[in-house]
């Protein structure tokens, strides 16, 4: 044990961001924006998995978990939809085209999208939650010969708040793909479904899940189901669906825990036995039962 | 002497408790010289309360706000009976003033006190850990582990606010349950008084002030003990300390002699008006940071200034928050 | 291996440690108080005596630490510059309760993604443990499967007995200390071999009750919805003296600091899960919004999630927890009160 002068430097430390640069922004609503943001060569994932996340950070601001809405493995570019609701995330609204953000990831488990080979896809979203599905939606687009169906069904608190307009008209207009939203509240203009996102799982809704319930045959473990909102609504979904016996091992639910470090040592989203953010933020409903309500 | 509080204290509870009822007072822990508080809902409950020169904690900061939406079982209708030293009794009339919570709901059981003892003082004086610890009339006895036993004066193992006359009094309230002998004890109060010598804190300056707390408060850890335990703390969830995303960020959580004078600093200003004097800060902090004396600089300073002291009467307006029409601005 | 160091050699023992790296060790401070600090006189070294409350935990996982400094750029763009600690150094007088707890912590921070902050300390960090003779009234490390001479996780192991000090000699890291340090020590006698287990059973004895922990072992989260949180949670002020003195909490908080317009770092401070704040989402909603739930996922960390993600309790029975508590909560009356609800149920 010498003492030397030498400043060390590690070349893998997990708390060290790397900056990739903004290509393009754009506005959703008037609380969300997108951001794509290219990749630098050493910084490409090994392998990225849908419903992962990213910290990203500004440097002198902070940092904050967000989910990636697509990872092109061709450009490797990232699409990241932020909403504003805290300090990091106003300051990330106001940068613009060529601007760099800090970024550490990908964190987490992801949706184990191996094992929904030949199965449909329901998707339940409410307001942001859509932002994670995405990923899967973009994944499915990729590789559809080897799913199902895929239905999207989207809840958001009003009109305004719808994100992915213009991509939803797209995708539905692709083959095996049905898309529902709802909002919160009548609306005038609004001709479409009107109550909380969990109505579309209510086999007594008239507009319900096409997947789960109109099919001639609906059978449910050729299903799964995807759920990411808040607390207060992926419990009423899951409500809904053990009135219906859906299996627990083939709904998977998205935790959002209060996360600093992304990998399991800062101790916020701890919640039983797990940290959210690495052995989450997907769980599955059967793991889910397992884990205590501390989230 | 105590011992006959405590069996006083019980007897009064049993005729006053009525079902549903809460009683807030001490009770035994497991280690020597350590009470804590008790929560009671059952009249058998009663025989468990304590009452000795141990009973430390302030049992004031249990009835604010957000303390009893945490402790109360829901629905709960009953009275609050709840057990003080004087100097906690002027915590709850601050609890009051700061309408906390109502006095309708709570019955204030005031008990004659001589002093407690500043555990942690004696158990520095033992070489090993302590077994057992008693009290007489004027001595505190202990044992160690090794069987060895340890004498001390009670009079020099007060805590530092009991050392003060001040803290002591009674505040002005018809409301309340005296244990104990009262008028004797108001004498013994003005003895007190007429003996009463300088303490640091009274003959404090400026200058001194800002040595001592650079000499101390460097040693703090910000486990934030002192601002859970004060009374006179309600903001609880909302503490500006606790927040720093919605709000300007008054201190960095980074934990630099700086930061925590600012933290302090902060403390200090904001709860001058509503302390009481009581010393929990003191008392709660593991690193043993003498607080009280700071506290009791800035209730100096709130009382030369303003002539009020808090925890007095039961609906004082807070001096630094309202205005009189007329009033002389200072 | 094993060695004799002679009562009259300390001092100079102590002196070549000194030498060789930063030395770290209880020493009494300005106000009274013993705790682990680097020693400028070696004579200022108070090994024996109770425990110090703060653990030598922040030597390898201080309260404050700085994880990269940066420089932005104009364009938003930032050069770091990561800043590890590696001086090597010597902490002398761990007690096994902080041996184990240290050996938690380097666990904690190997697993998965690592943590090179304390993992680079702890490469350079000689750990030299001290066997417990003076335990306090709160200590009940048996309870959780250690004991007062446990060398778990120390390179060197020392222990007093009343002609000589024993120093046992247990890591590579160890020897190559004790290699540099010319003929103080002694051969150790057969007959030494006695020494720590006699120590062992006098400390012991001394320690005011034993709950057996390791027979529920794994099932202690059966006690999750039982009603024994409550009647402690409404006692606890929800502070985090507890945590902060622990030697085995390991949560912190990062945050980033602008020192100029250009210049800051990023940092990050011990955090406690006592506070409403912890387990707060930017929705507003609270997971652990109660002082119960807060307090139990204290305990239930430190007894049952540690065990579930590296099958160790992260307690060790150092007692901090109630030595701080300014409420007098006792930890050995809330895990009696779990052994009798996992083993017997609610009344």
């Amino acid at each position: 044990m010498e003492k030397n002068k030498k400043i060390p430097s590690s070349t893998n430390n997990p708390y060290l961001p790397f900056f990739a640069s903004i290509r393009e922004v754009g506005q959703q609503t008037s609380t969300v924006k997108h951001f794509l943001v290219d990749l630098p060569k050493e910084n490409y994932p090994e392998k990225f998995i849908p419903g992962q996340f990213y910290q990203l950070s500004i440097p002198g601001v902070g940092e904050a978990p967000i989910s990636v809405s697509d990872y092109d493995p061709i450009n490797h570019t990232l699409l990241f939809c932020i909403a504003k609701t805290g300090v990091v995330t106003s300051q990330i609204h106001t940068l613009q085209k060529g601007d760099y953000l800090g970024l550490r990831g990908p964190f987490g488990n992801g949706f184990p999208m191996d094992t929904f080979r030949g199965k449909n896809i329901v998707l339940v979203a409410g307001g942001i939650g859509l932002v994670p599905l995405r990923s899967v939606v973009e994944d499915y687009f990729r590789n559809q010969d080897q799913y199902g169906e895929l239905e999207i069904l989207f809840g958001a608190r009003n009109s305004q708040e719808i994100i992915y307009r213009e991509e939803m008209k797209q995708w539905r207009l692709k083959k095996k793909t049905t898309c529902k939203i709802t909002i919160d509240k009548p609306e005038k203009g609004w001709d479409g479904n009107v109550g909380f996102v969990c109505n579309l799982v209510d086999k007594s809704y008239c507009d319900c899940s096409e997947v789960l319930f109109h099919h001639t045959s609906p059978d449910q473990t050729n299903t799964v189901i995807l759920v990411v909102g808040p607390p207060v609504m992926f419990q009423s979904i899951l409500n809904n669906l053990s009135t219906i016996h859906f299996p627990d091992d083939l709904v998977y639910v998205s935790l959002e825990n209060h996360m600093k470090c992304g990998i399991g040592k800062c101790g916020h989203c701890n919640c039983g036995g797990k940290y959210v953010c690495q052995d989450g933020p997907i769980f599955s409903w059967k793991e889910l039962k397992t884990l205590e309500k501390e989230y | 002497m105590k011992k006959q509080i405590e069996q006083n204290v019980q007897q009064l509870l049993t005729q006053i408790w009525k079902p549903g009822d809460l009683i807030i007072a001490w009770k035994n822990a497991s280690l020597p010289g350590h009470r804590t508080p008790a929560f009671l809902y059952r009249k058998e409950d009663i025989q468990d309360i304590v009452f000795d020169s141990f009973c430390d904690i302030s049992l004031a900061k249990y009835l604010n706000e957000r303390n009893r939406q945490e402790i109360l079982p829901p629905h709960f209708k009953g009275k609050i009976h709840i057990v003080c030293k004087p100097c906690d009794a002027k915590s709850v009339m601050q609890t009051f003033s700061d309408q906390q919570i109502s006095e309708t709901l709570v019955n204030l059981i005031v008990v004659a006190c001589d002093g407690i003892i500043d555990r942690k003082k004696i158990e520095k004086h033992c070489d090993q850990s302590i077994v057992d610890m008693q009290e007489t009339d004027f001595q505190i006895l202990c044992t160690d582990i090794s069987g060895k036993e340890y004498v001390f004066e009670k009079r020099e193992s007060w805590l530092r606010k009991c050392e003060d006359a001040r803290n002591c009094d009674l505040p002005y309230y018809y409301g309340y349950y005296f244990v104990g002998d009262e008028k004797e004890y108001r004498t013994r109060l003005k003895h007190r008084y007429q003996t009463h010598k300088k303490l640091p804190q009274d003959t404090m300056s400026p200058k001194e002030l800002q040595q001592k707390i650079h000499q101390e408060l460097s040693r703090c850890i910000r486990c934030n003990a002192c601002r859970n335990i004060c009374p006179a703390c309600f903001c609880s969830d909302q503490c500006v300390f606790d927040k720093p995303k919605e709000r300007a960020k008054l201190v960095e959580n980074q934990v630099t002699t700086e930061n925590t004078i600012l933290y302090h600093m902060i403390r200090f200003h904001h709860i001058a008006p509503n302390c009481t004097g009581c010393g929990e800060c003191e008392r709660a902090c593991p690193k043993d940071i003498p607080l009280h004396i700071f506290f009791e600089y800035f209730n100096r300073c709130m009382e030369e200034e303003f002539g009020y002291k808090p925890g007095k009467t039961n609906d004082e307006r807070q001096k630094l928050l309202s205005y009189n029409l007329g009033e002389d601005l200072v | 291996m094993r060695k004799r160091l002679k009562i009259n050699n300390l001092q100079a023992f102590l002196q070549e440690l000194q030498k060789q790296a930063t030395l770290i060790a209880p020493v009494k401070t300005d106000a009274g108080e013993r705790e682990f600090r680097p020693v400028e006189q070696v004579a200022d070294i108070v090994l024996e005596g109770s425990n110090p409350l703060r653990s030598p935990k922040e030597y390898l996982f201080p309260q404050m630490e700085t994880l990269y400094t940066f420089h932005l750029q104009k364009d938003g763009k930032a050069t770091l510059k990561e800043t590890l600690h590696n001086e090597p150094q010597i902490i002398l007088g761990i007690r096994p309760c902080d041996l184990h707890a240290i050996a938690y912590v380097k666990e904690f921070y190997s697993t998965t993604h690592q943590d090179v902050y304390v993992l680079e300390k702890w490469k350079h960090t000689i750990l030299i443990g001290w066997a417990c003779q003076n335990p306090l009234n709160t200590c009940f490390c048996t309870s959780v499967g250690n004991s007062p001479v446990d060398s778990k996780g120390a390179d060197i192991m020392m222990a007093k007995t009343d002609s000589f000090y024993l120093v046992e000699v247990l890591t590579v890291k160890g020897k190559d200390l004790i290699e540099k340090i010319p003929s103080l020590l002694e051969d150790s006698p057969e007959a030494d071999n006695e020494v720590l287990p006699s120590i062992q059973k006098q400390t012991e004895s001394m320690i005011r009750e034993k709950v057996d922990l390791l027979s529920i072992k794994g099932r202690i989260d059966s006690a999750y919805s039982s009603s024994i949180w409550k009647s402690y949670s409404d006692v606890c002020i929800a502070c985090g003296a507890c945590t902060f003195n622990c030697p085995t909490c390991t949560c912190f908080d990062s945050a980033d600091l602008l020192e100029t317009c250009q210049d800051g770092c990023r940092y990050r401070t011990w955090d406690t899960c006592q506070n409403y704040a912890f387990t707060l989402h930017a929705s507003g909603h609270n997971p652990r919004a109660t002082r119960e739930a807060r307090l139990r996922q204290r305990v239930m960390h430190k007894y049952q999630y540690s065990v579930e993600q590296l099958g160790l309790f992260s307690c060790t029975g150092c007692g901090r927890c109630t030595r701080s508590c300014p409420v007098n909560i006792d930890m050995v009356s809330i895990i009696k009160d779990i052994k009798e609800v996992v083993d017997h149920g609610e009344e």
